[in-house]
């Protein structure tokens, strides 16, 4: 795990992580909608 | 054909004559509009001065807006749209008469403004001038663009904050030539570059935007 | 449900050869189960460019000797705002097909892009700004390219805007179309506008243009990311699309229930 240490002891780790956490979640949030639409639409198919 | 464009454009003008009201709501609220930012930010003069191109030329995009709703609202309204679609003359240049005639009735009374307004901001004479010789090129293009979008959003609820929404993402590079158009005028360098752009922005419009804006109206009326 | 489909058909008879064969996926009954089988492909693959890109990104790219490791953001923020302004000219192609063949499937494909397209300008804004108030000590920098990726925002935002307030389908689809050809064909010059602008204004001292000088690697990372999004984007599409087909009522709910779940 040497290279988390070095990695997260540069600063600034937060920012990093809030950038992809951002980007991540908006993604996964676009795909769980995506799945209840579809739900919705195919008359309950799975 | 010119006989036909001069005569549209002549019976819009007439017809906004007649209903001047909604001309001079529109030039109200530019004068108003632009009364605002000196209540907002404050009155120093070298700060006036220095906004007043951008400011006024804001003021003028969001009235040019608000006017364009009415662009083809009236013909809608009384059935005489679907006559002009079925005229034989292309429909494109019998839409380049009727944004003539909306920017003769809201575009040009607003440049005409300019100068006096530009004396609430400090702004002399001379950079007040080439500040109007910008609004001169720009807003009949405002026109042209905003056509485009009163033709999408014909009839729709909501249409005229719709119409600003579609619309002013596509008059970013007037209001960047034109208020830097202005703004060069006004610390004394050469304002011709901005004044170019704005002609090409011109020139381009008047080939493309009435054959756009034609295509909307068919798409909306069909 | 045949009279649509031979009517969604209806250009080939006028069209020649290949393009007779490309068109017939202009139907819907066609397209369906073959978007229903491709989507998890295209899932799956932007997994494992995904991972890779992530691998190469944070565990073989190099420290930045100016940026530290703040730099990583590039990582999200390059393929984003590269996918945003992707997709909008993929959807101005197919808008443009849509204007031009009357194909109402090509429509819909670009109503399936743009949300995924508005999200992507958001990550570019959003990493952007997470970026910039560590580096530059400001969340917000009147960047020449910020700037541009905020009016593609409200590009995506009006074309939605716009399908949501027709009712009628093939009004909307086609005024969307529309307003998303001239919305491409004014992007060139919104983005030569703002760069002159921002280099007229500014002393240009912060700019995400003045990227860290690029490591091999660090550029091998950006692309590995970027065709995860692609990839991520054609699969989301695929879906949506389905969704769309059945929404607006070329399809029936039922149809191609044999194809199973919602990615295939």
């Amino acid at each position: 795990m040497g290279w988390l240490t070095q990695i997260s002891s540069g600063g600034h780790a937060a920012y990093v992580a809030a950038a992809f956490g951002i980007a991540f979640a908006l993604l996964g949030a676009e795909i769980l909608w995506l799945r209840r639409r579809w739900r919705a639409v195919s008359g309950g198919n799975p | 054909m010119p006989a036909l464009f001069a005569a549209i454009v002549l019976h819009d003008v007439s017809l906004a004559w007649r209903r001047r009201g909604s001309i001079l709501s529109s030039l109200l609220f530019f004068v108003i509009a632009s009364s605002l930012f000196p209540l907002a930010i404050g009155p120093d003069p070298q700060q006036l001065r220095a906004l007043a191109p951008g400011i006024l030329w804001v003021a003028a995009l969001l009235a040019s807006m608000l006017s364009l709703a009415r662009l083809f609202a009236q013909e809608h309204a009384d059935g005489s749209l679907d006559q002009l679609l079925l005229s034989p003359h292309p429909l494109a240049l019998l839409v380049l008469a009727k944004i003539c005639a909306h920017w003769v009735t809201s575009g040009l009374p607003l440049l005409l403004l300019t100068p006096l307004l530009a004396q609430q901001y400090g702004l002399p004479v001379s950079s007040a001038l080439l500040l109007s010789a910008s609004l001169l090129i720009g807003t009949p293009v405002l026109s042209l663009i905003g056509g485009v979008g009163a033709a999408l959003t014909l009839g729709l609820r909501g249409g005229a904050v719709l119409l600003c929404v579609l619309v002013l993402p596509l008059c970013v590079p007037v209001l960047i030539f034109g208020a830097g158009a202005g703004a060069a005028a006004d610390a004394g360098l050469d304002a011709m570059p901005q004044l170019s752009l704005l002609g090409a922005c011109l020139a381009l419009s008047l080939f493309l935007c009435p054959i756009a804006t034609a295509a909307g109206l068919r798409i909306s009326m069909e | 449900m045949n009279n649509l489909a031979d009517a969604l058909q209806s250009d080939r008879a006028t069209a020649t050869g290949t393009a007779r064969r490309w068109l017939a996926f202009a139907s819907a009954r066609r397209f369906d189960p073959l978007a229903g089988r491709l989507a998890p492909w295209f899932f799956a693959a932007a997994l494992l460019l995904l991972a890779a890109g992530l691998y190469v990104g944070f565990r073989v790219a190099p420290t930045d000797a100016q940026q530290g490791e703040v730099y990583r953001i590039i990582f999200i923020h390059v393929p984003a705002a590269w996918m945003s302004m992707f997709i909008y000219l993929v959807m101005a192609g197919y808008s443009a097909l849509a204007l031009v063949f009357h194909t109402r499937l090509s429509s819909m494909m670009a109503s399936a892009l743009a949300p995924t397209g508005a999200l992507f300008t958001v990550i570019a804004l959003a990493s952007g700004a997470l970026w910039g108030q560590p580096t530059w000590g400001t969340w917000w920098v009147w960047d020449a390219r910020l700037t541009s990726e905020l009016i593609l925002l409200f590009l995506y935002l009006g074309y939605m805007a716009l399908e949501a307030a027709i009712d009628e389908p093939r009004r909307a689809e086609r005024a969307c179309a529309l307003l998303a050809l001239v919305g491409s064909l004014n992007v060139p010059v919104i983005y030569f506008s703002v760069q002159w602008w921002n280099t007229l204004h500014q002393g240009a001292s912060v700019s995400f243009t003045t990227a860290p000088s690029m490591a091999a690697t660090m550029l091998a990372g950006m692309l590995l990311m970027t065709l995860a999004s692609w990839m991520y984007t054609i699969a989301v599409a695929l879906v949506r699309v389905r969704c769309i087909l059945r929404e607006r009522g070329v399809l029936a709910p039922t149809d191609g229930s044999r194809s199973g779940s919602w990615a295939g």
